[in-house]
């Protein structure tokens, strides 16, 4: 690594290289898969719809504070330890080599 | 949201309501054009002009001070909003390098986390924030994303040009029907029953389900649904016997018109089919002479078909039934210049490379296709041993349990070996590489997943489960993706790596209708999912019943219909 890159902290260095090489992407389409597949993004639809609906949150700001935390909670564990996995696989994969 | 404009796209497809939106707002029933007589005009209402809407009174404000200004900082922040290969809009200025979303300043050249351009925001007193990943404005005084239709249109179009062609900008006002032809359409139409919502099912009529499937999959097709309910084939002017086009008109009509729930028959289409025997012409762009004969044979009887055939049978039919326009001739043209909307929504090229290992000349050919049909299992590879060149070991790959639609897609697309090929350039047989690409993506992509094998010992059905998506980017798959991904790698000839490519849009599309068939090859049954204004729909012959996503992803699908986000 170059002594600029040793500047940096590690974690902006690995969030630069998430983004660089695309893996990023590929986590968040598979990550949106998932939660598409166990029906997470449609239940989290219909709650929104419900609480714009009814009038108890109008506007993001104020949609994404009445969800935000349901929604978390709504996410499956197999949804969570899949990701984590290959999340860590991508970064394993990167922290081993060229020091 | 703080502004809304109906347009009649955003309504359930099949009713007609027009909101006039142009700036002289007056009521139905009076004319104001230049045929308005003197009794009429006197009655006229006094001219109100309807105030320009704004995204919020913030932005209104912005625009009054300096509207230009405001227009090209949003212009500047949206091209780097939406250009896929942008990095710099992610380096917050207070944080470095963040993964969630960005907010690009308006007013200035900054971008921020959500958390520093909030303070930037009160600090600066930069009101207005470019959402770095859709380009979508968000106002911090109002707490909300806004929609200014300034600044969308500037949006829209900015999506349209950044990829090179640029489209011809077709003014909203030249679709805008004057007032003598809203007159006319007020007395002419009436307003589609609220229950002609296209959602209902066909009456299985002897093993037809294959059919069901494969016509519902085409109903709640947009660009198949629009055509045909904007008069595309008129019926009263098609002079063909037997015509499918025609039995697909009244298809459309009868569920988008009519008041009805229950299951329709669709008797005109098999009898037309039954009595489609006219394959006069020469060739036929989608399937040989043999096949459609045998296919017409057997579909005269009750027997379970394959959807697969009805799908090409149907497509080639609809395209034969075309009505040219008078300038062209009389019988379909060949698949290049063909406009029908089987061809302008179907239709796509693969382009097959075949490389020489001698002389490592490339011989490209193109081949139009209609669906993209993918293996299920990888092939058993031969490979001879460098070593010992008489012995030759066989390397089987076996299937893992679960495969997603991209690494079947990528197999499809990867580099394959030639035993035996004759090359032109360098003379002789030889071995040679051969990659079949995308060349070009067609509007409507159909997969066939190949479920069913049939060999010498006998037909058996694969039943691997296919994880597939709701979102499929066809990037990799092209011929530029391919291009562009071997340039990466270093695996360019000099010559290629002359020319910059430009940016390549992503080519996304979204998951329209899924057939899924269930049971054994020869006793099972079809039934499909597709998706009606964001909710999916389960189609088992007449009944129809709500689907989940969760329910559509899960199936073992056999066929897969997507639709391009967008025809730029």
């Amino acid at each position: 690594m170059t002594s600029r890159a040793d500047a940096l902290p590690l974690k902006d260095e690995l969030h630069r290289r998430l983004l660089e090489s695309g893996e990023l992407d590929k986590l968040e389409s598979h990550l949106l898969h998932l939660l598409q597949s166990t029906g997470w993004t449609e239940r989290l639809r219909c709650l929104c719809e419900q609480r714009l609906k009814s009038g108890e949150a109008s506007g993001y700001d104020e949609l994404l504070a009445s969800v935000a935390g349901e929604a978390e909670g709504m996410v499956g564990e197999e949804v969570r330890s899949e990701v984590l996995a290959e999340i860590r696989r991508v970064l394993e994969g990167w922290v081993g080599e060229g020091r | 949201m703080s502004s809304t404009t109906t347009t009649a796209s955003s309504l359930p497809s099949g009713s007609l309501v027009l909101k006039k939106f142009s700036s002289s707002t007056m009521p139905s029933g009076t004319t104001g054009g230049p045929n308005a007589s003197p009794k009429v005009a006197k009655t006229k209402l006094p001219y109100i002009p309807t105030p320009t809407y704004y995204g919020c009174e913030h932005i209104g404000m912005m625009f009054q001070k300096s509207g230009p200004g405001c227009r090209s900082f949003y212009t500047g922040a949206a091209r780097v909003a939406l250009d896929p290969e942008r990095l710099p809009a992610q380096k917050c200025n207070g944080c470095s390098y963040t993964l969630t979303r960005t907010y690009m300043c308006m007013q200035c050249p900054m971008t921020h986390c959500p958390k520093h351009a909030l303070e930037h925001s009160s600090v600066a007193k930069h009101k207005f924030g470019v959402d770095s990943r859709n380009g979508h404005v968000y106002c911090f005084a109002c707490s909300d994303y806004i929609y200014d239709p300034t600044l969308e249109e500037i949006r829209i179009e900015q999506e349209v040009s950044l990829y090179g062609r640029r489209r011809k900008k077709r003014r909203l006002d030249d679709a805008k029907p004057s007032s003598d032809d809203l007159e006319y359409i007020d007395k002419h139409s009436s307003y589609a029953p609220c229950r002609a919502t296209g959602l209902r099912g066909f009456l299985n009529m002897g093993s037809t389900c294959f059919m069901s499937v494969i016509l519902q999959s085409l109903v709640h097709n947009p660009l198949l649904r629009n055509f045909y309910l904007s008069d595309g084939h008129k019926r009263s002017d098609c002079t063909v016997q037997h015509c499918m086009s025609c039995a697909m008109d009244e298809v459309f009509s009868e569920f988008f018109t009519q008041d009805k729930v229950e299951g329709f028959g669709p008797v005109n289409l098999l009898t037309t089919s039954w009595k489609c025997e006219q394959v006069r012409h020469s060739h036929c762009p989608l399937l040989s002479n043999a096949n459609l004969i045998t296919l017409l044979q057997t579909l005269a009887g009750y027997q379970q078909q394959d959807a697969h055939e009805y799908l090409q049978f149907l497509l080639n039919q609809l395209h034969l039934n075309h009505i040219s326009t008078p300038h062209s001739t009389s019988s379909p043209s060949p698949t290049d210049d063909c406009t029908c909307i089987i061809h302008r929504g179907f239709y796509g090229k693969l382009q097959s490379d075949v490389t020489c290992s001698s002389c490592h000349n490339i011989y490209t050919k193109d081949d139009p296709v209609m669906d993209l049909s993918l293996d299920l299992r990888m092939k058993a590879r031969v490979k001879s041993n460098p070593n010992n060149p008489t012995t030759l070991t066989v390397s089987v790959s076996t299937a893992p349990a679960v495969q997603t639609l991209q690494e079947c897609l990528s197999r499809f697309t990867s580099v394959e070996n030639v035993a035996e090929y004759f090359c032109s350039n360098c003379g002789g047989s030889r071995e040679a590489t051969k990659q079949l690409t995308v060349k070009r993506l067609p509007p409507v992509l159909c997969i066939q997943l190949k479920r069913f094998e049939h060999s010498a010992s006998g037909s058996a059905k694969i039943n691997t489960v296919i994880r597939f998506p709701m979102q499929l980017d066809m990037t990799p798959f092209t011929t530029r993706g391919k291009r562009k991904r071997t340039a990466a790698a270093g695996g360019n000839t000099p010559q290629q790596q002359q020319q910059p490519e430009r940016p390549c849009k992503p080519f996304i599309y979204d998951l329209l209708s899924v057939v899924v068939h269930k049971g054994e090859i020869n006793s099972g049954h079809y039934i499909s999912y597709a998706r009606q204004n964001g909710q999916w729909f389960q189609f088992d012959d007449s009944v129809v019943t709500l689907a989940t996503e969760k329910q559509v992803l899960a199936a073992q699908a056999y066929l897969l219909f997507y639709m391009i986000r967008t025809l730029a």
